[in-house]
């Protein structure tokens, strides 16, 4: 017995409906680690304020108040009345940046890692990922971990 | 603050901002009426860097 063409991939959709239903599905797979420390210590602390900082935007809704949102010319004001009460922009916003898509990954256990290492080192330039440079000889590398494709016989 | 948007093949580069850097290193304890102002800062610092890396991702 086959499926109708529409039946089927409304059924497919829907077993692999990978969209944002909430922060905690970008928040519950981020991991933080220090790789090397500043010799100052202040590593770790500017680890958990700068994660405590990361948690407190996401939890946002829509576009940031503020002059130079309307003046970047990276969003147009329709859009920015439109998104306004969105949850999820800057969740999703951030998986692109991320993983160039707005879809979670197939894999539940994917993982965004954010870690810190000393600036010059590029081990991680085979994949996709978003780094956030902080100047005492740290930066932040938010790297989304390979996940290979997934192909359905 | 030197800015850096990937494509498909690179990484997205966001260098914080010196001077937003050395107040997200105060406590909030310490911030005291400056702390909503940082947060709209960073607010806006990471909203604009992630916007940028959504706009060259659609020019691909």
């Amino acid at each position: 017995m086959g499926l109708r063409p529409g039946y089927a991939s409304a059924l497919i959709a829907t077993m692999y409906d990978r969209r944002i239903k909430s922060v905690s599905d970008i928040m519950d797979h981020m991991e933080y680690s220090i790789d090397k420390a500043a010799d100052d210590g202040t590593t770790p602390l500017f680890v958990e304020l700068f994660k405590r900082r990361l948690t407190l935007y996401f939890q946002g809704q829509g576009h940031p108040s503020h002059p130079f949102i309307y003046s970047s010319g990276l969003v147009t004001e329709y859009d920015i009345e439109r998104e306004k009460s969105d949850p999820l922009l800057r969740v999703q916003h951030f998986l692109l940046a991320c993983t160039e898509s707005d879809l979670l990954p197939v894999q539940s256990s994917f993982a965004i890692k954010v870690r810190n290492c000393s600036i010059g080192v590029n081990d991680f330039l085979t994949f996709k990922s978003i780094s956030f440079h902080s100047r005492h000889s740290i930066l932040m590398r938010t790297q989304y971990a390979h996940i290979p494709l997934f192909w359905m016989a | 603050m030197p800015l850096a948007f990937g494509t498909c093949s690179e990484s997205v580069e966001v260098y914080i901002d010196p001077k937003l850097e050395e107040r997200l290193m105060i406590p909030p304890k310490l911030k005291g009426e400056a702390y909503a102002d940082f947060d709209i800062d960073f607010d806006v610092w990471l909203h604009l860097q992630l916007l940028g890396a959504k706009n060259n991702f659609n020019k691909l």
